[in-house]
């Protein structure tokens, strides 16, 4: 199955290269033309001292993917689903929708992945790249579970809804929040305390809370990591049952 | 005859609705069944959970003997489902959908290929292999659909309206083709099209309001109406005298009228000499007589209440 949607995604790719190209490298060029280049004059470090650009690259990173992970999951979960299209027809195969729910996620990670390591590489030719090898790996394994947990969140919204203007509406503040509400580029110490305390608890924002933790501190807080990550699994089983009952199977 | 499809008393209900009723009824390998019926009667819905794409409220399904709850990974190799409306992936190529399947089915890339080859050239389809599926006529759309199912090579092909959209060359190399599949496949298909399930049949499935009400070949069906004329007469002036001289004909089953047509069933062709008869002195404009077929089977009146 994994294999059949990672061949599907790569025609799809194939069938629209160039526009795709396109959004590929503008969205790490305008986020850094229109983000880092200013803000870094006026926030030189984060409130805990770590450098504007080490904080923001990464998190450029997990944004890029975080757009890099919607495609896919919009377009079966919600788009072609709800014009009865693809979903059904990849449903009836011989397959469980945990796997099925769990391929997807495979596959729209991998996008996310793919793209998010181009943007590094295009980030490393507009300034000196901040991060040690160590600390990209991390990361990696930092995005990775946000992805986890990011790419289940789309797929209950794209379950969950039904029609296109709400999706369209919610999709928005998704992303506003993805910017602004998980400590990317704006540190939480800068919101006022009761929303700070929300925005750390909130499961998109762990992984990257311990990401930055490691940067800071050189710890690893598995603890963070390993319940962001049984989060992922409990919520792929959550939006098992909301597919069967969507499909009614 | 070893049976491909058995349901046991299946039901299914949306909301207080009763769709299906306790549908109980075998289909042998290999046969090809046409399900007909009214709108609304439960065709699509039986389709639906013969794919899997449902599941009954009550009741068993079983595909090859096995039961598609319980055995559901197994029954979903066994089945190929081409629904009504298109629901192919817009921005692939048609060839790039029937490669999905194949792969989400786990089909290596050369029995694929050869597979694709046959069915395309089967259908001329081969010219539009790499257009965008959204980009082609709903005809070519609904030919793709049936290749993308026929490329994992399902034992049971279940199809909603086979030949939707299909122009008439396509519509005979659809049939053609399925006609040389049937017997190493059992096909049930959902059709509105009566003339081409004339043709094309080993059992029809007559249904109304979620029941099976008729069930056989088209011939067996006609039997209790074998000896069923229509016949019609235009006369240049059908007074009401004349209509009720004629409609107390004692051989004249179901008069009625339009305008000045006398419109009657008779159970032989002498009928009809007794009404030239009764109306001899009247004079007649038009005539028509025709054997009873799978279109007058379906009209609501017969199906509800037969002739007599």
């Amino acid at each position: 199955m994994i294999l059949a949607l990672l061949k599907r995604r790569l025609w799809l790719w194939q069938n629209r290269l160039i526009p795709s190209l396109i959004l590929l490298l503008a969205m790490p060029v305008i986020l850094f033309a229109l983000v880092n280049l200013p803000l870094k004059n006026i926030m030189g470090h984060s409130l805990s001292g770590v450098p504007f650009e080490l904080w923001v690259i990464p998190g450029f990173i997990f944004v890029i993917s975080s757009v890099g992970l919607f495609p896919l999951l919009y377009r079966d979960f919600f788009d072609l689903r709800v014009h009865q299209k693809v979903l059904v027809h990849v449903a009836l195969a011989p397959y469980r929708k945990r796997m099925l729910i769990g391929g997807y996620l495979i596959v729209a990670g991998i996008e996310a992945m793919i793209l998010s390591l181009i943007s590094l590489v295009i980030f490393s030719g507009l300034a000196p790249f901040p991060l040690t090898v160590i600390d990209t790996l991390f990361m990696m394994v930092c995005l990775a579970v946000y992805l986890l947990l990011l790419g289940n969140y789309f797929i209950s919204m794209g379950l969950l809804i039904d029609t296109v203007t709400t999706f369209f509406l919610i999709t928005f503040i998704t992303f506003i929040f993805i910017l602004f509400g998980n400590g990317f580029i704006i540190e939480f110490g800068f919101f006022p305390a009761g929303i700070e305390n929300f925005l750390r608890w909130q499961p998109l924002s762990i992984p990257y809370q311990a990401f930055q933790l490691f940067i800071r501190s050189g710890i690893i807080d598995w603890a963070l990591l390993f319940s962001s990550l049984l989060l992922g699994l409990l919520w792929m089983l959550g939006n098992t049952t909301i597919l069967k009952r969507k499909l009614r199977h | 005859m070893e049976a491909s499809i058995t349901l046991k008393k299946v039901g299914k209900l949306i909301g207080d609705k009763t769709i299906l009723a306790g549908l109980t009824f075998g289909v042998e390998r290999g046969t090809l069944v046409a399900i007909v019926g009214v709108n609304d009667a439960g065709k699509s819905t039986l389709i639906k959970l013969l794919s899997g794409f449902e599941n009954p409220n009550y009741g068993q399904v079983f595909i090859h003997g096995l039961d598609m709850e319980k055995r559901r990974r197994e029954t979903r190799e066994l089945i190929g489902y081409v629904p009504h409306e298109n629901d192919l992936d817009p921005w692939l190529t048609v060839e790039q959908n029937i490669r999905f399947t194949a792969n989400l089915y786990k089909v290596n890339t050369a029995t694929a290929s050869a597979r694709i080859v046959r069915f395309a050239e089967a259908l001329n389809l081969v010219p539009y292999l790499n257009e965008i599926a959204m980009n082609v006529s709903h005809g070519i759309q609904k030919k793709t659909m049936l290749v993308r199912e026929l490329v994992h090579d399902p034992d049971v092909l279940i199809m909603d309206e086979p030949t939707g959209y299909m122009d008439a060359e396509s519509i005979r190399l659809t049939w053609d083709l399925l006609k040389e599949l049937k017997g190493n496949k059992t096909i049930i298909y959902v059709s509105n099209a009566l003339a081409e399930i004339e043709q094309a049949h080993d059992r029809i499935l007559v249904f109304h309001e979620g029941r099976i009400l008729m069930d056989g070949h088209l011939d067996k069906l006609l039997e209790s109406t074998m000896d069923y004329h229509q016949f019609q007469i235009e006369f240049k002036n059908l007074s009401a005298k004349l209509y009720k001289q004629l409609a107390n004909v004692a051989t004249v089953v179901s008069p009625n009228r339009l305008d000045n047509i006398f419109h009657f069933y008779g159970r032989t062709r002498n009928v009809f000499f007794d009404v030239i008869r009764t109306a001899s002195d009247e004079l007649m404009i038009d005539l028509n007589v025709k054997k009873l077929g799978l279109r007058d089977l379906l009209d609501s009146e017969f199906a509800g209440r037969g002739l007599d």
